[in-house]
Formats: C-alpha cells, sequence, structure tokens
C-alpha cells in the first residue's frame, strides 16, 4: 500500500500536465519566449511570467529549453517537479569573430533571402498550433479569442482547419473589433516565405543592416544582424534584428518595432479624415517577434508569432488606447504524410464575429499549449467582472 | 542538438476529429450591425 501511495504521487509529480518557471539566473527574472521541446516531437513556450506547462503525457523522458540570448538546458523530466524553476544563464554575444571574417551583414542579408527556398520546409506539411489574442481597453481586459488548429502548407498557401475555438465577449466601450485571425497571422506574419519588407531584395536599399555580434544557439553560430530604415519613405518603418544561421543563413528569428516619428506622420497624415460619426484609430507602436525552427531533417519552419500593436482610438473628443496581443505557437509539424484541411470559416468576416461566445469564463480553463499569464488570467476577470456588471443592470 | 520531432499521426487524427470546447465556429457568420472599428494585427 505504502508503494502504490508513493507511485500515485510519483505520477502526479511528473505525470499531470505541471507548471513550472524558467529565469534568468543573474536577474531572477522570468525570461518570455522560451521554447520548451519534449522528446516526443511537441513544443510549448513561456509566456511572460517565465510560465510553462508540461503536458499529461507519458511517453516524455526529457525536453530542451531554447532561447537565442540563453545557453540551452536538457533535462530529464524525473528531475523535474511541479512547480521548479529553471535557471538560464545568458549566451554571450561575441563581436570580434566577425569583424576578422570581413562579411558584409547587408551582402548576408541578401544570400539569406536567395536561400529561403533550400533552408526552410519546401514540401506539403501540417502545422498544430495554438492561437489566443487578447485585448486590453485602458489597461482593462475587453476581449479574448483562443483557436486551437491544424494547418496545411502546400508551400503555396496555408490553410487553416479550426479544430476549437471559443471568444469572450467583447466589451470595448467603442465597440473595437479585431479582424483577422489565425489564417491572417499565418499569412501576414511569416516574413521568410512571405519575403517581406526587409527580406525583399528589391526593398533591401532603403535600409542599413549592422553586424551586433555572434551567438551561439543550440550547438550551432548565429550572427545578429540590426536593421532601421534610411529612406523617408513613410511607409518603410520597421526596425530591429535579425538572427542567422552562420553557415546555413537560414533566418531563425526576427524581432522589430516600427519607428515612432514615422508611425506619428502617418497618423498625422489619417487625421484628415477623422469624422465625428466614427471612431478614429491610430497605430502608436508595434513590437513584433517571429521564430523559426529546425527541424531534424534539417529545414526550418515558422514556429511561433508575438505581436503587440498599441492604438489609440479618438471619438467625441476622448482617447482610448488599446493594447492588442497576439500569440500563435506550432506545437507540432507533421511532415510524413500530412492531412489535407481546408480553412472552415471566412476569412473576409471579422474572426470575432465568427468564433462562437464562451460565456460560461469560470469554465475558460488553461492550456497547456500556450499557459495564461497573469496578465491574461487578469484579462479575463476584467471580462468576467464586465459580464456581471451587464448582467445586474 | 533536440529538435522538434514528428507529430504522432495517431494524436493528429484524434485531434481532428474533436472539438475540446463547447465554443466553436459560428455557422452565422453575420456582423451584428454593431461594428463600429474593425482593426487587424499589424506585422
Amino acid at each position: 500500500m505504502k508503494n502504490l501511495a508513493f507511485l500515485c504521487c510519483f505520477l502526479f509529480t511528473h505525470l499531470a500536465a505541471s507548471q513550472n518557471y524558467i529565469y534568468d539566473s543573474q536577474t531572477k527574472a522570468p525570461i518570455e519566449a522560451v521554447n520548451i521541446y519534449f522528446d516526443n516531437g511537441l513544443g510549448v513556450i513561456t509566456n511572460e511570467d517565465g510560465l510553462y506547462e508540461i503536458p499529461d503525457q507519458r511517453n516524455i523522458d526529457s525536453f530542451t529549453v531554447s532561447h537565442l540570448s540563453y545557453k540551452d538546458k536538457t533535462l530529464a523530466l524525473i528531475d523535474i517537479k511541479v512547480g521548479d524553476t529553471i535557471y538560464l544563464t545568458n549566451s554571450p554575444i561575441v563581436l570580434d569573430e566577425i569583424v576578422l571574417q570581413n562579411v558584409s551583414p547587408k551582402d548576408s542579408v541578401l544570400k539569406a533571402i536567395k536561400k529561403i527556398d533550400e533552408n526552410y520546409i519546401n514540401i506539403p506539411h501540417n502545422t498544430f498550433g495554438f492561437f489566443r489574442q487578447s485585448l486590453q481597453e485602458q489597461d482593462k481586459g475587453v476581449e479574448m479569442i483562443e483557436v486551437e488548429f491544424i494547418g496545411y502548407n502546400d508551400n503555396k498557401k496555408v490553410s487553416t482547419e479550426i479544430i476549437s475555438a471559443r471568444r469572450t465577449e467583447n466589451y470595448s466601450k467603442l465597440g473595437l473589433k479585431t479582424h483577422g485571425g489565425v489564417a491572417a497571422i499565418f499569412n501576414n506574419g511569416d516574413f521568410v516565405r512571405n519575403r517581406a519588407h526587409f527580406l525583399d531584395i528589391d526593398k533591401l536599399d532603403a535600409y542599413a543592416f549592422k553586424f551586433e555580434g555572434q551567438i551561439t544557439y543550440q550547438g550551432m553560430q548565429f550572427y545578429k544582424i540590426s536593421f532601421y530604415p534610411i529612406v523617408d519613405d513613410v511607409e518603410v518603418l520597421r526596425k530591429g534584428d535579425l538572427y542567422l544561421d552562420t553557415k546555413s543563413l537560414a533566418i531563425a528569428e526576427i524581432r522589430y518595432t516600427y519607428d515612432k516619428d514615422k508611425l506619428a506622420d502617418i497618423s498625422k497624415e489619417s487625421e484628415k479624415g477623422i469624422s465625428t460619426k466614427k471612431p478614429f484609430y491610430r497605430l502608436k507602436d508595434v513590437n513584433n517577434l517571429i521564430r523559426y525552427k529546425q527541424l531534424p531533417s534539417g529545414k526550418w519552419d515558422l514556429i511561433y508569432i508575438e505581436a503587440y500593436n498599441l492604438r489609440e482610438g479618438i471619438f467625441k473628443g476622448k482617447s482610448y488606447y488599446y493594447h492588442l496581443r497576439a500569440k500563435l505557437i506550432i506545437n507540432s509539424i507533421k511532415t510524413k504524410k500530412p492531412t489535407k484541411v481546408r480553412t472552415n470559416y471566412n476569412l473576409t468576416k471579422d474572426f470575432s464575429q465568427i468564433v462562437k461566445k464562451f460565456d460560461n469564463l469560470d469554465r475558460w480553463d488553461d492550456n497547456y499549449r500556450l499557459s495564461l499569464s497573469n496578465n491574461e488570467k487578469q484579462i479575463l476577470r476584467d471580462i468576467k467582472s464586465q459580464q456581471e456588471n451587464t448582467k445586474s443592470n | 542538438m533536440t529538435n522538434l520531432d514528428e507529430f504522432k499521426v495517431e494524436e493528429l487524427e484524434q485531434r481532428l476529429e474533436m472539438a475540446k470546447w463547447s465554443a466553436s465556429l459560428s455557422g452565422s457568420n453575420s456582423d451584428g450591425g454593431t461594428v463600429t472599428g474593425t482593426v487587424k494585427v499589424e506585422f
């Protein structure tokens, strides 16, 4: 009996979906967007609290935690208890080697673009993932949407079949709705496949590229290259960092924001169209992350997109701030005998109108595929409180 | 190097079959007439 109790305890500790954390060893701060790859093929990611969940699956023995700015760690699942924190140490950025190599950053980016077809999966495949979009108005949660989907990428386009989806009511005072959804994130956010903006060969001259250093990541060497616009065109406004595998020149990660001065110019221009009858929205900030992952075949594929947009809504002389966050994680990829799926919703409609409402917010459970952060839990609490206010009125 | 591995076919097909949540896609696609502003995620 004692042994049985021990076994039950053991199973609970090691096999139940457990919440664990990843922190920076020096600052003791949580690390966001650390990929966790389990040896059964699944992958999850830490949220802004450094939280990730180990799924309740018995075929996991070990996992690797991986982030471009930190040294990788591989751990046996048996060594991890519920609530454990893993500390990662910074991966040093070295500049000397690049200076010695006398490599041009712009040439490296140009070669990287030319090698996209060679470096990334070029056969039809399925992706399995999770998408969450949340909206805050004046720091108060007003809407959340979650979608679990299967994607089919035939190398020309991506179809997404939603397996399950749910959204809260939208409590935006201005009635702000979010257009698009998971397919739009795929279609607009996969900069490498789209050869978008600073990855468009014809537009490379509009940007300056600079080596920031070289880092070791997953046993490989990566160039960190910063880029920023050098032309007056207000549409050329993205600036950030690219991470390139020094050997294959595959682009592993892109982090960028919008130039604030150009954004201000754009919104000033659009103010001419301000109407007193409809709210007017202007973009104030964009901060996005796009990450790719090398598969066992050596090819790379999209693994994670995180987008943050700050907008100001103006109506009848009053200003409202909107924080729109979208996260899309690919938990697994299937290249063998992929299943064809079709997009099962109308892409031209407002996404929030297509997904059915899920009113019982007490039952809005967490999902290990993309753990809810404290901020997202607060958004749900805000929405619940507004739901209760509406009912009592 | 550990990589994201191939996905298990059985789980794939199971997930295709089942919807876990009580909410799903709406058949009506109605715009409801309440939309006073729509925005999309900017990249």
